[in-house]
């Protein structure tokens, strides 16, 4: 017989006992959509995440000032304000590796345009910001070196500011209120949206940093909050941070013995917790699902079982007609792949419409890889294969003179 | 001469007890004949049918049938030799249900041939109508009268050109006209050259063979 006899005769079959095939098939059907649905958005999350730390910027290491410890308690990064604007300044003429660097110094504040106004957050950075954070205007232009020096009251809004206080309107070059003193706005920023954790990114206005230290802070002094660095490379990180800690060490005065008054954040932690972190929970989900499947797969030999004991004469007629024991044993390993891999299509189209599902309703990104559909499809012929298996050389090794005889 | 059995035996392993179904049963059948084998249950007519069929092999002795030592053979070669030399018609029919009189007949022709689907469906319907079921070929065997069913079956067991059939109590399961009925369409096969061998207990069934054979005790009595 050959093969394609073979999958009509097992088709003819499975039609024979429809509802029994399609619950036999459900398990399958359950498992591969669960397993296709979970990956779709364990993925998807991967791939959100991933993007968003690259919204960060590129290769960034941040460093806090302060995390100072007082008899054994720490008061973590930014306790006590220790880091200086020429603290970056040294830090780019000394260390190497360094690509950018940026003071920061950050404010909430409230910004009026007419009738209307927002809470926002200020960031005061120098123009290397635009670079370091991988970010793109959207209009007008940004400030410039001069206008770092002479701290003036020049603005570009973020995404959301815009929404907010301008709507349609085009703000560049209009004059907004920021602590009650008037800012030009030079320009708008590209819609980055929201951050690893949730932060919305565009609702920020960006000036220059002394700006905001001596307008908006009214201090004289060069403190800032924190200073963002981007590396040439990744691979220079270790390095790099070395570099950058042994020259602060000595800036600030410490003795070897005194703990840093600063602390070293980048995002590569970040990065490697929240993928491990998603992949953990992929894998477990997986394993789930996995264990539907194989479920699913006890009872595609279940119902083989019974279909062999209830198909044991005709076993014994196709033997005593002609059937070897190798053509018993196609036929039913044939007719439980089918039940299965039928099954696999089904179960890969319900979950791939169960990810899109997912993605519309809980705003949930999804990302269905070819090779999890294709991953699912071989699982299911495995699983129809190998649970087909036992049932298959049951009724292949019947006597015929039995099973002809069996009622 | 078509089947020469020479000394057969058939020994069944009980336990630690034998028991001989069939003893040095010797008996040649030439080609054309219709003859039956005829003995009460247990006697060892079944065995014997067996054996003859290629479903079981002799513990002892030689089996010859068209030529080929049949004892020898692996459980693969027996396949092919009953699918190729060997047409069985059974008491209880034995058809697929829910598949149609054409189905079941084409059913020895998926194994060890390469016929192509025409030339399948064109043998079935040969030798349906040859058995007189040319209108009825689409029914499934639930919608056939117990008649017609062992028709289809008689159809079946044709449809590989076999050197012989064998029934093993054709008319078992059909009231007296329709067993008559079918008796005459065996007549009627040998007629045209079919060896036939009827496997029965039943003396009006056996009236129909030329020969007749009969076993006890795993023996034949005469011949």
């Amino acid at each position: 017989m050959d093969i394609f006899t073979t999958i009509r005769v097992a088709l003819w079959a499975l039609l024979r006992n429809k509802v029994r095939s399609f619950l036999t098939m459900l398990g399958i059907i359950i498992g591969i959509s669960a397993v296709i649905a979970v990956v779709a958005v364990g993925e998807g999350a991967t791939v959100m995440i991933k993007g968003q730390i690259q919204s960060m910027g590129n290769n960034l290491v941040t460093i806090f000032p302060g995390n100072m410890s007082r008899g054994g308690v720490s008061f973590g990064g930014g306790s006590r304000s220790t880091l200086t604007a020429s603290d970056g300044d040294a830090i780019i003429r000394e260390c190497s590796n360094i690509k950018a660097i940026t003071p920061v110094n950050r404010r909430g504040a409230q910004v009026i345009f007419q009738e209307k106004n927002s809470w926002t957050m200020v960031m005061g950075v120098n123009t290397s910001y635009l670079e370091i954070r991988n970010w793109q205007m959207s209009s007008g232009s940004f400030f410039q070196d001069s206008d770092v020096t002479g701290a003036t009251k020049v603005c570009i809004l973020g995404a959301t500011v815009v929404e907010e206080i301008f709507g349609v309107e085009d703000p560049v070059g209009q004059i907004i209120r920021v602590k009650n003193m008037p800012f030009r706005v030079l320009g708008t920023l590209e819609k980055k949206g929201s951050a690893a954790w949730g932060q919305d990114q565009d609702d920020v206005i960006v000036m220059p940093w002394t700006t905001v230290s001596r307008v908006i802070q009214n201090s004289q002094l060069n403190e800032v909050n924190q200073v963002i660095i981007s590396l040439t490379s990744m691979d220079m990180l270790e390095k790099a941070k070395k570099e950058i800690t042994a020259l602060l060490r000595e800036r600030h005065k410490l003795t070897p013995s005194a703990e840093d008054d600063f602390s070293i954040m980048d995002v590569t932690e970040v990065t490697k917790t929240i993928t491990e972190t998603s992949r953990t929970m992929t894998l477990l989900l997986g394993i789930i699902a996995s264990i539907s499947l194989l479920v699913g797969g006890i009872g595609i030999m279940n119902i083989m079982l019974v279909s062999v004991t209830e198909r044991t004469r005709e076993i014994g007629l196709r033997m005593a007609v002609g059937a070897r024991g190798k053509d018993i044993l196609m036929q039913f390993l044939v007719e439980a792949t089918v039940l299965a891999v039928i099954g696999g299509i089904f179960g890969t189209t319900l979950g791939t419409i169960g990810a899109k599902l997912i993605a519309q309703f809980s705003n949930w990104p999804v990302f269905i890889s070819v090779n999890a559909v294709l991953l699912a499809f071989v699982f299911s012929a495995v699983v129809g294969v190998s649970f087909g298996f036992f049932p298959a050389w049951r009724a292949a090794r019947l006597n015929p003179i039995e099973a002809l005889r069996y009622e | 001469m078509l089947i020469k059995l020479d000394k057969i035996s058939k020994i069944y392993h009980v336990g630690e007890v034998d028991i001989p179904a069939v003893r040095d049963i010797s008996l040649d059948i030439n080609a054309g004949e219709l003859m039956a084998i005829m003995g009460a249950s247990g006697s060892g007519k079944t065995t014997l049918m067996n054996i003859i069929g290629c479903l079981d092999r002799p513990s002892k002795g030689r089996y010859l049938l068209d030529g080929q030592d049949i004892t020898t053979m692996s459980k693969n070669e027996l396949a092919y030799v009953r699918n190729k030399k060997i047409g069985f018609v059974f008491q209880s029919f034995n058809l697929l249900s829910r598949t149609s009189a054409l189905e079941n007949v084409e059913l020895p022709m998926f194994y060890g041939n390469n016929l192509t689907s025409r030339q399948k469906r064109a043998r079935a319907v040969e030798v349906l109508e040859r058995v007189g079921l040319g209108q009825r070929m689409k029914h499934h065997p639930s919608q056939l009268s117990g008649g017609e069913q062992q028709r289809v079956a008689i159809a079946r067991s044709l449809v590989n050109q076999p050197k012989i059939l064998l029934a093993d109590e054709p008319t078992g399961n059909l009231d007296s006209k329709r067993g008559k009925e079918i008796m005459e369409l065996f007549q009627q096969l040998n007629k045209e050259g079919i060896t036939i061998v009827l496997i029965t207990h039943d003396k009006d069934t056996a009236f129909y063979a030329r020969r007749v054979v009969h076993v006890k005790d795993g023996l034949i009595v005469n011949n």
